[in-house]
């Protein structure tokens, strides 16, 4: 349904001068930096996917995000959706998209919430039903109804955050790019919001895109994930084999019923240790966990042993950091 | 209540504002009968009329004046996500209540002028020719306007520079071309013609020669033909600017 090819953007930064005729130098100056924050990537969505779209700050998301919904045109490279080009026929294209920008909202300040639903309705032109019947979902998903007449300007951020995604959905659109839904917001807020996207998702066999920094949100909502850094595609594929292939090491955690001197055991690492309780990272290459522990009964006493599987978090923090250290090491 | 008394506060700066420009003029023509053959109600009735069609292009194409704001504060990115015209959008995303001063003052100088230059019964069939020359110039300046915001696509703070564009083509407009050095009255007959959108027409309705032009009286009627022709080319000026739109960082 969506098929990106060789997708870049490119943006121009002018220089600016100053001084008395700087606005007149800044008109004819061509003087400028590119800056490539989509560098030639390539993707396939289909119908009713759920993809996370993960990356460091400054990676190119929004930037991919915008040229998705239309407002920006690639710098090359093809983009489709639903058989349409986004900017050549942007209004047939958003007309069955929506999206939400956490950042912004794309509602309208001074209206209050249930106007904004009303004007909404006739912008996309949606049937009376329809709209009662999303209307009555979202009241009850959301909570849309504790603040309908309240005006957009005067939401608390989780509220305006609510009504933007209420907004998103009104017209049942087959695709909903969702930039940044939870940034922000309370525990209770994100949960209510992942449940709600859950749900829609689910349900109406919404296309769902979304891009966050809240691992949670991707350990509750994505089967799929693509992580991109600075402008190209890293990872694309399923969120479990993310963990299995970049997870790094699993972590047995062991509390010693005696004093010992030496801890070390063959195949594993100390990471922590403290009094009795010491903290081993290991890489378990088919062969599990169980010469671990046969080994450390055979030489020692222990009361308790925990396992700890890298989990979402620990996971991405670490791809992040494997990154860090590559640019780092670009500029030695 | 606040709004209304800065809307009051607004319409009179408007007003007070167009009123001196008129002062002005009325000044000059006291030390002399006519310039360059144009008499003070003359004079006044074009610059009646150049007023007329600025206020409307201001009150039909405010959103252009902000939109450069509507680009900082992400409004823009908002219009292009929904289902309508985003020049449209753009277009009506302010209504600017107050140029109706401006309005008003100048379809009261074209009626006393007209008083002034004609009996009673031509006037009367004049004011009708008058309504596509006044289309004609709405549609020339909104092309201005719509030129100038375009620009702000690509820069942000120069864009004081390109009032040059908008107040220089007041300018000529609100001037009989004869005042103007000859090499220039060539260049706004022929190569920018904007001569024809106000200037023509009037020398044409009130039987002046068409010296200063060269050109017969009968090209009056290309003033709503040239004002939609700009209009169309700032149209397109307008799409190639949103094909290239950057939006903003965040
Ligand atoms: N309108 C713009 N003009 C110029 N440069 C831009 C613009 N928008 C983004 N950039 C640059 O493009 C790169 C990618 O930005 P983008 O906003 O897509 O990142 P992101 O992945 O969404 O980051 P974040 O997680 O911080 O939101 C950055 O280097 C940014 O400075
Ligand atoms: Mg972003």
């Amino acid at each position: 349904m969506i098929v990106a090819k060789d997708l870049v953007k490119e943006f121009k930064i002018y220089q600016h001068h100053r001084g008395a005729f700087g606005a007149i130098r800044n008109m004819f100056s061509t003087k400028h930096t590119i800056v490539r924050a989509v560098d030639q990537i390539s993707f396939q969505i289909a119908a009713g996917e759920l993809v996370g779209y993960l990356g460091p700050n400054g990676a190119g998301k929004s930037t991919t995000i915008k040229m998705l919904t239309g407002i920006l045109v690639p710098t090359s490279g093809e983009l489709t959706i639903g058989g349409i080009v986004p900017w050549r026929e942007r209004v047939k294209h958003v007309r069955r998209m929506g999206v939400v920008f956490g950042q912004r909202t794309t509602l309208w300040w001074d209206l209050p919430v249930i106007e904004t639903m009303e004007l909404l309705r006739h912008i996309y032109k949606i049937p009376e039903r329809q709209y009662r019947r999303n209307m009555d979902m979202f009241a009850d998903l959301l909570g849309l109804s504790e603040f309908l007449n309240i005006p957009v300007r005067s939401l608390s951020l989780g509220q305006r955050m609510r009504a933007d995604l209420a907004a998103a959905f009104l017209h049942d659109p087959e695709i909903v790019f969702l930039d940044e839904p939870t940034i922000g917001l309370d525990v209770l807020a994100k949960e209510r919001i992942r449940q709600f996207i859950a749900t829609i998702n689910s349900e109406k066999k919404t296309t769902v895109i979304l891009t966050t920094h809240d691992l949670g949100d991707v350990a509750k909502l994505c089967r799929r994930v693509m992580m991109i850094d600075r402008g190209k595609v890293l990872f694309d594929g399923a969120l479990a084999e993310l963990v299995s292939r970049f997870g790094g090491e699993r972590r047995l955690i062991v509390d010693f019923a005696e004093e010992y001197d030496d801890l070390s055991i063959a195949g594993a690492r100390i990471v922590a240790k403290e009094g009795r309780k010491v903290t081993y990272a290991f890489h378990s290459n088919g062969n599990g966990v169980a010469p671990l522990i046969e080994n450390l009964s055979r030489n020692y006493k222990w009361a308790d042993i925990s396992l700890q599987d890298p989990d979402v978090e620990t996971t991405i923090r670490h791809i992040y950091e494997q990154w860090e250290g590559d640019h780092s090491s670009e500029y030695c | 209540m606040q709004y209304r008394v800065s809307f009051l506060f607004d319409l009179l700066a408007n007003l007070f504002s167009s009123f001196t420009d008129l002062a002005a003029m009325i000044i000059i023509f006291t030390h002399t009968p006519a310039l360059k053959g144009w008499t003070l109600a003359e004079t006044a009735f074009l610059f009646g009329l150049t007023n007329t069609s600025f206020a409307l292009a201001e009150m039909i194409g405010g959103g252009f004046d902000v939109f450069q704001l509507l680009i900082r504060e992400g409004k823009f990115d908002q219009m292009l996500v929904r289902p309508l015209g985003h020049f449209f959008q753009v277009m009506t995303s302010e209504f600017v209540l107050r140029r109706f001063g401006r309005l008003t003052q100048g379809l009261a100088i074209i009626v006393v002028a007209l008083h002034q230059i004609l009996a009673s019964e031509t006037a009367a069939i004049v004011v009708l020719l008058l309504l596509p020359v006044i289309a004609g110039g709405t549609l020339f300046y909104m092309a201005l306007f719509i030129t100038q915001a375009t620009t702000a696509i690509w820069t942000v703070e120069g864009l004081e520079v390109f009032n040059i564009i908008t107040y220089g083509g007041n300018e000529v407009l609100s001037h009989p071309l004869d005042v103007f050095h000859p090499v220039l009255r060539r260049f706004f007959t022929y190569i920018l013609p904007m001569a024809f959108i106000n200037y023509i027409p009037v020398a044409a309705i009130i039987g002046k020669p068409l010296t200063a032009a060269g050109v017969p009286p009968w090209t009056a009627w290309f003033s709503p033909l040239f004002g939609l022709g700009a209009f169309l080319l700032a149209r397109r000026f307008w799409d190639f600017g949103v094909r290239h739109y950057q939006s903003t960082g965040s």
